[in-house]
């Protein structure tokens, strides 16, 4: 366990005073507060320390015997250090699901804090009222392939204790939140449970982009069949296909096919678009009769 | 899951630590919208993370009914701005 330095938490000197506590915790509560920077585990972390420290410091009596003791606390002990709980649990091959709670459970303050002052037993003053009624909501990620989002996917996912089944529709987006009702932490005197946000990252595991229900890709043609034209098989999604590469075929020229993107989130049976760019490759290595033949051709234009 | 659930204010207010006179200024100042059904007023289950934030940010920041108003419209843009960054990044991505 490590000593806190709560006067530096909160940009202060021991010399400081109470209204100088007082101010340095209202602005950095205002600029760290968790509900004006959502999604930021960073701000809620500091948010944390800066109420701990305000609570020590801002009480006479806490303060008192902190600055006594804090010097002496190497002798302290060594505490179990890391006591984190949290963290990821794998919970199948390539997807890991990471639980944790969102906002903020102030009731949860350090070992450094908890060893110095004891648990539970709050002076009044300082603490914080919460709303305590609806559970708490809570996140969590799901990683998987894109090639895992091609149809619904039934999946049994845990939750600390709680098994959950839930159906992850097809083509969802990377970066995406879905809400799932009442499956956050428990309600309090009766009132409803939290919910459980689930932010899917997808990782994409072929060789075409995407964007949205659409994915592109580039394929390499010869420049014959791109002078020329021809056929060319060319892999999908959803297998191969055949496509006719027009004579005269451009460097760079995109075609479209239609229906062979990927499904569209929560649009049964609606496929987005695949859009392949061809690239000419010109040869390399010339014998000394391609070369002539060439320069024949170019006499030719 | 689309179910409706409205909670009596006065219930919602004896369980938790808001008081009514915070949810009905919550109301006046529109930012929340009360079911009325034979003279009880009740909240939209749906509402209770809405409230218990603003009461939170009410509560440990000072900040009044005017600025929750205007912090949630702020959060508001925020979180459209931020999709619409997110989107355009993926389409950097077709070029790089």
């Amino acid at each position: 366990m490590e000593f806190i330095d709560y006067y530096k938490i909160l940009g202060l000197t021991k010399s400081a005073s109470e209204a100088d506590i007082k101010k340095a915790y209202r602005k950095l509560a205002r600029k760290h507060h968790p509900d004006l920077n959502p999604n930021d585990k960073s701000a809620e972390q500091k948010f944390k320390q800066i109420n701990e420290a305000n609570e020590v410091l801002s009480d006479p009596e806490k303060r008192k015997k902190y600055d006594q003791y804090g010097k002496d606390w190497q002798h302290a002990d060594s505490y179990e250090k890391a006591r984190q709980q949290q963290g990821s649990q794998g919970y199948s091959n390539q997807r890991t699901y990471t639980s944790g709670g969102q906002g903020f459970d102030e009731s949860q303050f350090s070992d450094f804090f908890e060893s110095m002052f004891g648990g539970g037993g709050f002076s009044g003053g300082g603490r914080r009222r919460t709303a305590q009624f609806k559970g708490q909501d809570l996140n969590a990620t799901l990683r998987l392939n894109l090639t895992d989002i091609l149809q619904d996917q039934k999946q049994t996912i845990s939750v600390g204790d709680k098994k959950i089944r839930l159906t992850i529709p097809a083509g969802v987006e990377d970066g995406q939140t879905i809400k799932i009702r009442g499956y956050g932490g428990e309600g309090m005197n009766g009132g409803p449970k939290g919910d459980l946000y689930i932010t899917f990252e997808i990782f994409n595991n072929t060789r075409f982009k995407r964007l949205e229900s659409d994915i592109y890709a580039t394929e390499n043609i010869s420049l014959y069949t791109a002078l020329l034209g021809g056929e060319i098989t060319i892999e999908t999604l959803s297998g191969k296909v055949k496509l006719n590469v027009k004579p005269e075929t451009q460097n760079d020229t995109k075609v479209k096919l239609t229906g062979k993107g990927l499904p569209k989130y929560k649009k049964d049976g609606q496929f987005g678009d695949l859009y392949i760019t061809y690239k000419v490759e010109l040869p390399k290595n010339l014998s000394a009769k391609e070369k002539e033949l060439f320069t024949e051709l170019s006499k030719l234009r | 899951m689309a179910r409706e659930k409205y909670i009596l204010v006065e219930q919602y207010c004896k369980h938790s630590n808001i008081e009514d006179t915070f949810i009905n200024r919550l109301h006046e100042y529109g930012l929340i919208v009360f079911e009325e059904k034979q003279n009880d007023l009740f909240i939209d289950e749906n509402d209770i993370s809405e409230i218990e934030r603003m009461f939170r940010l009410h509560n440990d920041l000072g900040i009044n009914f005017e600025g929750l108003d205007v912090i949630r419209r702020m959060l508001n843009r925020m979180d459209k701005m931020e999709k619409e960054m997110d989107l355009l990044q993926k389409k950097l991505r077709l070029y790089e």
